[in-house]
């Protein structure tokens, strides 16, 4: 798979003006949001997602029947993806969580816990872009893929925004023989800690990442030329 | 050596029709055919990049269908409309192709490059069409393969470098014995020049195989005029086609028109004008 990473890394750093426009932008982020949390999500985000679309650049020129006489399977081929694009995320996450935490010390933003916990949510992209992105690059190509992730995150936004409507939404329930009006969405959400919701989070995305992985395989074994 | 097998694939406007093909070992063998004959469904079929419906296709002595990663390292390709993305440079190539082959002889990459006066720092979208096609070549020949698969690698090249580059495929043959080619083109001359047996495919299906040499001085055009075409033995004859003066005819037997027909009009012919009497005429 070696062969493979080494392709993709070199596709990723061919993209030197954006990732230099990122930097930037990170930079100057620094001294106005005084947040070190964002950059982490910033740069991490960017990265999982650049780490993900070097499907598409693959695609270009007919490129992946070529690829595909290399000496990998199919597999291989889907597995390279998606540990490019994670291990991608992932050291971004670490690098940017450094430069957050010595700036969270001298600048005094948060608690050290707090932060650590803040950065690990970051985690949670770290998995779900590539699980979004790739399966939907491999299935309806470059051009058409870009109208399918805009329709999923439509369908996100649109749950989220559906979700948001339970909260503070009152329902009539009989407790002890009396009727009272019960606000579910606070208690069910105050049941839980931040820790508890991130966990879950976390372990969803990743369930997330091992089933889209499962299908991207799928995918790219019935590609034809 | 590859075998391929009552290979059939059917498309909605084209079908691949039970293709039976072998390429012998130390042997150099051409494809040719018309635009849309099947020659690059058949090499698709031949590194798994098309699932056929039937039919089976073995390289060195195992099925495709059952090849690891170590065995599609012993195969060289060349597509024509396919290769590496056009943002990757000389270097990067290198780079890539040395982590994925253990045979990966870098030396020679290099070398092979600077020879053909390939800038290694350069972006491939910057190179001309015929620098492409040397790359690719190149590519190819670089991880000691013992088979080449190569569709259409001399396209966009000038003369001079097309006889380069076909000495670079010839000398490779004949470093090793066991190494054999299959090459498709649509320049004649270089299929006549370099292979020891050519096939010829016409709408999925193969029309002809022959040894070159056969083909070269075995085979001839026979004109015929109208009158004289029914009192012809067709015995020898593969095809023909209608002329303005009468039939042109396709033997592989010139010897025997030329004894038992003195009078007969028989012309020397090359892989072109052969293929026009197979795919524009009537076969026999």
């Amino acid at each position: 798979m070696k062969g493979l990473i080494v392709k993709d890394l070199r596709l990723f750093l061919d993209q030197k003006v954006l990732i230099f426009i990122g930097l930037v932008c990170a930079f100057l982020c620094i001294f106005t949001l005084k947040d070190p949390s964002f950059i982490i999500g910033y740069l991490t985000i960017m990265a999982s997602c650049m780490g993900a679309v070097t499907v598409a650049y693959d695609e270009m020129n007919n490129g992946r029947a070529y690829i595909f006489t290399l000496p990998y399977s199919r597999e291989k081929y889907a597995v390279s993806k998606y540990v490019f694009a994670f291990g991608l995320g992932m050291v971004t996450l670490a690098a940017t969580t450094v430069i957050g935490l010595v700036l969270n010390v001298i600048m005094k933003y948060d608690s050290i816990q707090n932060f650590l916990l803040g950065a690990a949510g970051f985690l949670i992209p770290v998995f779900l872009a590539p699980a979004v992105m790739i399966p939907i690059s491999l299935k309806f190509g470059h051009a058409r893929s870009r109208i399918v992730l805009f329709i999923v995150m439509g369908f996100v936004i649109a749950i989220v925004t559906g979700l948001s409507f339970f909260d503070g939404v009152a329902v009539s329930v009989v407790e002890e023989e009396e009727v009272v009006q019960l606000d579910l969405f606070n208690r069910f959400s105050q049941s839980l800690n931040y820790l508890q919701i991130m966990t879950a989070g976390i372990i969803g995305s990743a369930v997330a990442f091992a089933a889209s992985l499962a299908l991207s395989i799928g995918i790219v074994k019935k590609m034809q030329f | 050596m590859i075998e391929i097998k009552n290979l059939t694939k059917k498309y909605k406007n084209f079908t691949l029709d039970n293709v039976s093909m072998t390429v012998e070992d130390g042997r150099i063998t051409g494809f040719i055919g018309p635009n849309g004959a099947g020659k690059s469904t058949t090499f698709k079929a031949m590194l798994n990049l098309v699932k056929p419906d039937s039919g089976e296709i073995i390289i060195n002595g195992k099925n495709i269908k059952d090849f690891k990663e170590e065995d599609k390292a012993k195969i060289g390709v060349v597509l024509t409309d396919s290769y590496f993305s056009d943002t990757f440079s000389i270097k990067d190539i290198a780079k890539i192709l040395e982590a994925s082959y253990k045979t990966f002889n870098k030396e020679f990459f290099v070398s092979q490059c600077e020879k053909f006066g390939l800038p290694d720092k350069k972006k491939i979208r910057e190179f001309s069409s015929g620098m492409k096609a040397k790359l690719k070549v190149i590519t190819a020949l670089s991880y000691n393969t013992e088979v080449l698969i190569l569709d259409e690698p001399t396209v966009g090249l000038d003369v001079v470098v097309r006889e380069d580059i076909l000495n670079c495929i010839r000398d490779y043959v004949a470093e090793d014995e066991k190494r054999s080619v299959i090459i498709s083109s649509h320049i004649s001359s270089d299929i006549e020049k370099l292979c020891d047996d050519i096939y010829m495919i016409y709408e999925g299906k193969i029309v002809l195989h022959e040894e070159t040499d056969k083909l070269l001085f075995e085979y001839a055009v026979l004109k015929i005029e109208e009158e004289e075409f029914d009192k012809v033995d067709k015995k020898y004859i593969k095809a023909f086609r209608k002329e303005s003066y009468g039939y042109e005819c396709l033997t592989w037997q010139k010897d025997f028109y030329s004894e038992n027909y003195p009078s007969m009009v028989i012309e020397k012919t090359g892989i072109d004008e052969m293929m026009m009497i197979m795919i524009k005429g009537e076969q026999l």
